[in-house]
């Protein structure tokens, strides 16, 4: 069990580009069960990215059966250089984030994700995503390229409203 | 409480303009205050603005009030300045007990009274609430979101209360449970 110290922002490993990873090896094993490990200590935590715990590769943990009344979902799951090769939909959902405490905000998001990934055997799979749980492999991978949900912010206000000009 | 920093509220009202936000924050900026929370909109025509601001030293109402004349009397600003004896920073609801309220009807008298009412009656606190007139002259409609936080004991009827008022005021209402998980 290694629960590692999760990376905040501004540390500057949060906004570089991770590398990919080659192939599976001590490292890589021992970095993906530190994530398992950190991810499985925060209860309201559904997602998990490598650069989270400081090291700057291409891999996510993700588990969207830890939230209440998820249907449709595939558990947990670990993907290494995951890469969204098709989007569809739109849909907004409020999102935190481990790397920056105490600060919610709605983002927008595609509705429905296709994703290529290798597992940890370094096979090639494919998962199709819809609602929570694309929501959340969005996010992730947002994480691998340096792009915090800061970043996509929408304003609050506005999106309700339109002020109409008074004169 | 934070440190041993002053605290103060600062409620800023005037005819919106470029550059009020600028000038502002030049003077906040000029007596070392750190804008803490934030809130501006513009509302009609009227630009409003409040700011939660610190400051290491002790700065009186009044003192804050003079560095602030000149541009009180060039824009015709109104300003009020309060001093806060502490700040509740919001944590992020892990308890997952906040729900955003949507209300819209034909507007008539009373809709903003009769559904804070029920909140106010549960101890439900209001955390952002906006409210518009919206649609044409002939068919006013009006509508207003809430975000709300549930207290930790809530009694579980008051979302039956606040379907029950609505309808007998002839509105719409929907609840919607916000949930939100860290990433
Ligand atoms: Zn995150």
């Amino acid at each position: 069990m290694a629960v590692k110290d999760i990376v905040k922002y501004p540390d500057p490993r949060l906004k570089v580009t991770s590398d990919s990873v080659y192939q599976i090896d001590k490292y890589i094993l021992q970095t993906i069960k530190d994530l398992s490990d950190t991810l499985d200590a925060y209860p309201h935590t559904v997602g998990i990215a490598a650069p989270q715990i400081g090291i700057t590769l291409r891999i996510i943990i993700i588990d969207a059966s830890k939230k209440r009344n998820c249907r449709d979902n595939h558990g947990k799951l670990v993907l290494i250089n995951p890469e969204i090769y098709s989007y569809d939909g739109l849909l907004q959902f409020r999102e935190g984030c481990l790397s920056i405490p105490d600060f919610t905000a709605n983002i927008n998001r595609a509705k429905e994700v296709s994703v290529c990934y290798y597992d940890t055997a370094f096979k090639r799979q494919f998962v199709k995503a819809s609602d929570f749980e694309a929501v959340l492999l969005q996010h992730e991978i947002d994480h691998l390229n340096g792009v915090l949900f800061l970043d996509r912010v929408i304003s609050k206000r506005t999106d309700l409203f339109r002020r109409k000009k008074y004169i | 409480m934070k440190s041993k920093k002053n605290y103060y509220a600062l409620a800023f009202i005037c005819e919106d303009q470029p550059g009020i936000v600028m000038k502002v924050s030049r003077i906040l900026l000029d007596n070392n205050f750190n804008i803490e929370d934030s809130s501006s909109t513009l509302l009609e025509g009227i630009f409003s603005m409040i700011l939660i601001v610190s400051l290491e030293e002790t700065m009186s109402s009044l003192q804050i009030k003079k560095a602030f004349a000149p541009l009180v009397e060039s824009l015709k600003l109104s300003l009020s300045v309060r001093k806060l004896n502490s700040v509740k920073h919001e944590k992020a609801d892990s308890s997952n007990q906040r729900y955003i309220i949507s209300v819209y009807g034909s507007d008539k008298p009373g809709i903003v009274y009769n559904i804070t009412k029920v909140l106010a009656y549960k101890n439900i606190n209001i955390v952002d609430l906006q409210t518009k007139v919206i649609g044409d002259e002939t068919n006013p409609v009006y509508m207003m979101i809430l975000e709300i936080l549930l207290p930790v004991s809530i009694d579980s009827n008051w979302e039956k209360d606040l379907y029950d008022i609505s309808k007998q005021l002839n509105i719409n209402i929907n609840i919607k449970h916000v949930d939100s998980y860290e990433m």
